[in-house]
């Protein structure tokens, strides 16, 4: 209603002013109210979908019916023994080592231990830096 | 004697109807400024995908002005007609014939030029909803549902759409009408502004489209000095917390959400945001793969190149060379800087009231223009710690911006539309 006034209002154009001052207020109110409202709404069907997956499904466990989870190295042998730690789930065991079969470029490696490092290595870094790099600052000349 | 006259009159004729007769100052101008922007596009890779197409309608229709032209009805004398028609007669002609001073003339249609057609989708608003498709699909919301106070990011950034419609207005050179197109470059989104410019001042449409696709491209150069201007090295040195993930269902239902309120609460701002919500939910549902790929792909190309020359074809020289134009540029400048100094201040807002868990930095990518915004936030924050990642961060603000700007066109249209 106070949309459809406001048109009619610009439609006559006798005060600008005033339409403008109403666009900027109802402009910047009704944006911040619906983004809020989204976020109220976001958190709410957030939270339930949360709890009920998390009830559904609890922490996978092992064959033995330990927690799994990690200590994994690739050994230059190419022995693998796997401890299992908190977190790692066999999917994730067969990726980390498809991975380092595939960076290794040879088969007959074994992972033996999985180990989580506690900071990012350089070659990490470097590769993160050149897939987020914002343009190429070198073609601006 | 009579072949040489004849020889001769061919040329005149040829050469009176060739643009070298024909073209005015202007369009000459305007061919200079689409080279320089083929030159940005190719050279400098300033939003390549749109620059180029647009650069290359502008130098097309200042050349060819014929090729966007609206479709007619000539009139021809009916003897005439029918003397290079032998096998039609006055009865099977099909046209309707009208009668001046005696004489029967024949209302024959004559088409439209090759743009006038590809315009319809623009004109018509059909091209940018279907922009919004694509980018849905290409779009992962994930950063978004994970953080949803990135929102807020989103709407702040959005302050300076209306802010610069008061300064347009003050400029007392624009209607309501056209103050409105002229902020939504604000919003740092091409589709958007396209889309608002057709309904609300569809004269200003080659202006505002240049306007906005060129500061989306020159986000890497406007934004830092911004951001470092409102930041402290303290704040931009911030390291977030690492976002939760986010499951399957939550990104299926996001997009449905989304629609329903703002298709309920805004329905000016439906075609938009509802298409944006469809190409998000091909891709996050995970069972139409075909139409997921093609969304984002031929189709987004398609609609990209029909989009792209069609809005550089209304920048003729005549519409073009004006002292309007001037204003819209430096305003839509104005509008892109306030955005992104809102986005930051509430950034820094945030800053405060999380004591300090917010790198303010996140709040510039509230301004669309995905995701340039968000990787430029990431490379202004790396710059203080090289070993700080805050483009997952920023993806939120920068796709929350996508729809705030979407609901403020909204907003400008249910007002001044």
């Amino acid at each position: 209603m106070l949309l459809t006034n406001l048109a009619k209002t610009a439609t006559n154009n006798e005060n600008v002013w005033d339409i403008s001052l109403n666009v900027l207020i109802t402009g910047v109110v009704v944006v911040f109210m619906v983004l809020v409202l989204l976020i109220v709404l976001i958190k709410l069907y957030s939270t339930i979908v949360y709890k009920a997956q998390n009830r559904s499904s609890k922490t996978p466990k092992g064959q033995d019916g330990s927690n799994n989870v990690a200590k994994a190295v690739v050994n230059n042998d190419g022995t693998m023994a796997v401890t299992l730690d908190k977190g790692l789930t066999d999917e994730l065991i067969a990726v980390i080592t498809a991975a380092a079969v595939s960076v290794m470029g040879n088969s007959n490696i074994r992972v033996t231990g999985i180990r989580k490092r506690s900071q990012r290595s350089e070659w990490s870094d470097a590769g993160l830096k050149d897939h987020v790099r914002p343009f190429r600052m070198g073609d601006w000349k | 004697m009579s072949v040489i006259n004849g020889f001769l009159d061919s040329l005149l004729y040829l050469f009176n109807t060739s643009g070298l007769a024909t073209l005015q100052w202007q369009n000459y101008v305007m061919v200079g400024v689409a080279c320089v922007l083929l030159f940005l596009a190719i050279k400098k890779e300033f939003e390549p995908l749109l620059l180029l197409p647009i650069a290359f309608g502008m130098l097309l229709v200042n050349l060819f002005p014929a090729i966007m032209a609206a479709p007619s009805t000539d009139m021809k004398p009916l003897t005439e007609y029918l003397a290079s028609h032998p096998d039609v007669t006055e009865s099977t002609i099909g046209y309707p014939i009208t009668i001046l001073d005696g004489v029967k003339y024949v209302n024959y249609p004559t088409n439209g030029g090759l743009f006038y057609y590809l315009y319809q989708g623009v004109k018509l608003g059909i091209y940018p909803p279907l922009i919004f498709l694509g980018i849905g699909a290409m779009t992962d919301f994930g950063p978004l549902i994970a953080n949803p106070k990135s929102f807020i990011l989103g709407a702040a950034a959005q302050v300076g759409i209306f802010i610069t419609f008061i300064g347009a207005i003050a400029l007392g050179i624009f209607t309501p009408q056209q103050a409105g197109a002229i902020g939504i470059i604000g919003g740092a989104d091409g589709p958007t502004a396209i889309y608002v410019t057709t309904k609300l001042a569809p004269e200003l449409l080659g202006p505002i489209a240049v306007a906005a696709y060129s500061y989306m491209a020159l986000v890497p150069i406007i934004q830092p000095p911004i951001m470092k201007l409102l930041t402290t090295k303290k704040e931009r040195s911030v390291v977030m917390k690492v976002s939760r993930p986010v499951s399957k269902l939550e990104k299926i239902l996001f997009p449905i959400i989304i629609t329903v309120v703002i298709a309920l609460l805004l329905p000016d701002a439906a075609p938009l945001v509802g298409m944006l919500m469809l190409g998000n939910l091909f891709k996050e549902s995970g069972v139409v793969d075909r139409i997921f790929k093609t969304a984002q792909n031929e189709l987004m190309n398609i609609v990209t190149i029909f989009l792209g020359v069609t809005v550089g074809a209304t920048a003729t020289g005549q519409t073009f060379l004006k002292l309007q134009t001037l204003g819209i540029i430096a305003l839509g400048l104005i509008a892109f800087m306030m955005g992104t100094a809102c986005g930051i201040l509430f950034g820094k807002l945030m800053y405060v009231v999380t004591k300090g868990k917010v790198n303010p930095l996140i709040g510039s990518a509230g301004v669309s223009a995905v995701p340039m915004a968000a990787r430029v936030a990431n490379k202004v924050g790396q710059q203080e710690n090289p070993s700080n990642f805050l483009l997952m961060h920023a993806m939120g603000p920068n796709v929350a911006g996508v729809i705030g700007s979407a609901v403020a066109a909204g907003v400008l249209l249910s007002i001044l539309g």
